[in-house]
């Protein structure tokens, strides 16, 4: 099984007019691995994961998910796979039960399989008392939960996911993360990009670092410790994509409120 | 910034202000920051038009002045003060009350001010005279476009004293609008949550539009009436007509009329007012509290039964992919207030427009006349619905949203754009229309149901003909809602003579023996083609 990679990006390229986001990536992912794609802002996160859904077309190099060019546009492939966007991008509007019977349908279940599950699945994240109230009235937290559902009503294969953990609680946090590496023990495939670094650290098997459009680093956080000195992701990170003026940055701006010199 | 002129006009009373208790320079700070922020937002009367740099709002001011002069010849209706005054102050409170509903909603609503302004050190009472005046000098604009011309006119055919009285009453007026509109809100936020809230100011946005269409039809046909003499006659219900209150004191001051009901009228106008705009500054911090509730979760809520929609859906769609779409869009356009606002005017005014023209054509020629004519096709004037819906239908305000399409595996992208379409024919144009062909077969008789037929199939041509003009491939509701304001009116007019040439060769067929069956077996025909070669089912990729 662990042989044939399930996504596999070869020299993927992307150019934004006047900016080159992805500089020729080549990834393989395996069965039941979740990623963590990190890096920093703009570094080309969002932008490999549209590529990887279908939502952006003109890039260059290859791309395949389950064997498949994603230019030959299955329908099939798309059905394994489910996304949760950044910053809860949702038609809110609706209520949940409204909109999740939508994705389900679109999804090709049935819907009153749909209805069922989504009830069922909205109930164990304590959400059963929301489900016709309208999404707009949620807290991001509970925007974020309906979509992570609207991402597995279907069972994919793979789980794309875009900050995921942004604006849930403590709590949450961490029932999704035990989600997350259930799912993955079930043979499910995660590729999450966040900012979030200690989350990373915690339920990542295989980190890949994005800096400049390019993989800066790619293995187990025990792996990426091994090749430097750092104790922590974080610093690994900083010390990766070649910022360790932090503590500069921050005296400098302490200097500015206060309007005057602090211990650094 | 903070350098306007109606800021500088408020330094004047600076003293006052600072007698109550309110820090003027922190006052003055926020007001001028509104102001500047209301220099980017459109307000409702140009919601139909394109979007233009600067201050929107004094640019529809314009507007105000064309309907202020609409006034001038009820200041010469009949003989009495009272029932040209009473119409006046009529139209004058309906405009400036919408008005305030619709585009200062977002003032009086505002609940950024609680989480931005509260932690900052400004005290509550400042804050709410910020408020207060920020609505004031726009209510004070709205008033003087709106009656500036029309006082000018009062000024030289009545007098100096006329005059005098009319501005007075004005501010009695706009207190008691202020108060009455912010009483309203806090009793619309008691009773309901923050979305039915929203809900209710998109219907009285709506109803604006609507008004401003209707009002301005009947206001033309109301120079008719200018010769007419009428006095006024009391009867007990005028206590509940607020604009009667403003008018009698013209009645009773000017017209030397001493009856005992005018009398109380015109102190009902100076203490309600005074008593309303009391409540309100006592009320306002529960006001402040309440508003609290816009921001709040809200919980519980039922599944809606939706019947029209499970009955059109069961009608309409065959395909599992069709009839989840249609579910999807159906309940979108209903919940989307900016769709809402976008379409539900015209559909006023579809429904309107036919039975307005009959109207008209009634006060030259006779009933018989017109049952006999061929007026009845004056239904495709409910075809001014089916414009703006079909273009419509590719913005939401939560576009951002349409990754979903892009994500899941849809087999046809057509099949999505039919549902779209189907359902917002089926929930807007179709019981607007229904309801017009009843009235008109009852009207005109059964000899007119062949050509409803085929009015029905020419509405269903055109609208796909005016989705394909319109939505150019794109997806429904995934265009954002500020850019729908920019698709061009060069767009709109084509589609607006595409209905004259449905129109036109309807008319045409009419006149020819046996043409009505023919042409209604043309247009089925058609109807179906249109369909299939514009909204093709086939599997394609997004």
């Amino acid at each position: 099984m662990q042989t044939e990679p399930i996504i596999s990006l070869r020299d993927l390229t992307m150019e934004f007019p006047g900016k080159r986001v992805l500089d020729g990536i080549s990834l393989d992912v395996y069965r039941g691995q979740i990623i963590g794609y990190i890096g920093p802002n703009g570094a080309g996160k969002s932008t490999t994961l549209k590529i990887l859904l279908g939502l952006l077309q003109d890039y260059k190099g290859t791309v395949e998910i389950f064997g498949n060019d994603l230019r030959n546009e299955d329908q099939d492939v798309k059905r394994r796979i489910g996304y949760v966007p950044e910053n809860a991008e949702i038609y809110d509007t609706l209520t949940p039960m409204e909109y999740l019977t939508f994705v389900g349908e679109l999804y090709g279940m049935k819907r009153t399989v749909v209805e069922e599950k989504a009830r069922q699945l909205m109930t164990v994240l304590g959400l059963e008392e929301v489900l016709h109230t309208r999404i707009s009235s949620f807290s991001k937290g509970m925007k974020q939960k309906v979509l992570i559902i609207s991402s597995l009503l279907h069972d994919p294969d793979i789980l794309f996911l875009d900050e995921p953990l942004s604006g849930l609680d403590a709590n949450s946090v961490m029932v999704v993360k035990d989600i997350l590496a259930m799912l993955a023990a079930n043979g499910k495939t995660i590729f999450y990009s966040s900012h979030i670094m200690d989350v990373v650290e915690k339920i990542s098997n295989r980190i890949v670092l994005l800096y400049n459009g390019e993989i800066a680093a790619d293995g187990s956080f025990d792996e990426l410790k091994g090749q430097g000195e750092a104790g922590s992701l974080e610093m690994l990170f900083n010390q990766l994509t070649g910022f360790n003026e932090h503590q500069q940055t921050a005296k400098r701006f302490v200097d500015l409120v206060t309007g005057g010199e602090t211990d650094g | 910034m903070g350098n306007f002129r109606s800021l500088r006009f408020m330094d004047l009373f600076k003293v006052i202000f600072q007698m109550f208790g309110i820090d003027y320079s922190s006052m003055r700070t926020i007001v001028g920051l509104k102001l500047t922020m209301d220099e980017r937002r459109i307000p409702v009367v140009f919601s139909q038009t394109k979007l233009k740099e600067g201050n929107q709002f004094l640019k529809s001011l314009g507007l105000y002045v064309i309907y202020g002069l609409a006034t001038i010849p009820f200041l010469f209706f009949g003989d009495s003060a009272m029932l040209q005054m009473g119409i006046v102050f009529g139209i004058a409170m309906f405009m400036i009350m919408t008005s305030l509903i619709a585009d200062f909603s977002s003032v009086l609503l505002d609940v950024r001010d609680r989480i931005l302004l509260a932690a900052a050190p400004v005290d509550d009472r400042t804050l709410n005279a910020a408020k207060l005046v920020h609505i004031s000098i726009y209510m004070t604009l709205i008033a003087l476009s709106l009656l500036g011309i029309p006082s000018i006119v009062i000024l030289i055919s009545k007098g100096i004293s006329f005059f005098l009285l009319f501005i007075v009453m004005m501010i009695f007026l706009m207190l008691l609008i202020i108060a009455l509109t912010a009483i309203t809100y806090m009793v619309m936020l008691r009773v309901f949550d923050g979305e039915r809230l929203k809900d209710m100011i998109n219907y009285v946005q709506i109803l604006l539009s609507v008004g401003v269409f209707v009002g301005y039809q009947v206001l033309i046909r109301s120079f008719d009436f200018v010769g007419l003499t009428v006095s006024y006659e009391f009867n007990w219900w005028h206590f509940l007509i607020p604009p009667l209150w403003f008018a009698a004191p013209f009645e009773w001051l000017l017209g030397g009329n001493t009856s005992r009901p005018l009398i109380v009228l015109s102190i009902i106008a100076v203490i309600i007012p005074m008593f309303a705009i009391w409540m309100y500054v006592r009320k306002m911090p529960l006001f402040e509290r309440d508003l609290q509730k816009l921001m709040s979760e809200a919980r519980g809520g039922k599944q809606q039964r939706a019947v029209m929609m499970r009955f059109w859906e069961w009608m309409l769609c065959r395909n599992s992919e069709e009839r989840a779409n249609f579910r999807f869009s159906w309940q979108l356009m209903k919940r989307e207030r900016d769709f809402k606002l976008k379409v539900y005017p015209s559909l006023g005014i579809g429904f309107v427009a036919p039975f307005l023209f009959l109207y008209i054509f009634l006060s030259d020629g006779t009933w018989q006349d017109m049952i006999n004519s061929n007026m009845y096709f004056m239904i495709y004037f409910g075809f001014v619905i089916i414009g703006p819906l079909a273009v419509m239908l590719s913005y939401s305000s939560k576009f951002k949203g349409a990754w979903i399409y892009a994500v899941a595996p849809i087999t046809s992208v057509s099949r999505v754009k039919r549902a779209a379409l189907k359902a917002s024919l089926s929930q807007l144009f179709l019981p607007v229309y229904l309801l017009q062909a009843v009235i008109f077969t009852v009207l005109f008789g059964w000899r007119i149901v062949p050509d409803l037929v085929i009015v029905l199939f020419s509405a269903i041509l055109y609208a796909v003909i005016c989705y394909a003009i319109g939505a150019k491939g794109t997806l429904p509701f995934s265009l954002p809602m500020g850019e729908s304001v920019q698709s061009g009116t060069a767009k709109q007019i084509i589609l607006m003579l595409l209905i004259g040439v449905f129109v036109g060769v309807h008319i045409l067929m009419s006149k020819i023996p046996y043409g009505t069956p023919i042409y209604l077996a043309v247009i089925v025909v058609g109807c179906l083609v249109g369909w299939r070669m514009l909204l093709p089912i086939k599997h394609k990729k997004i």
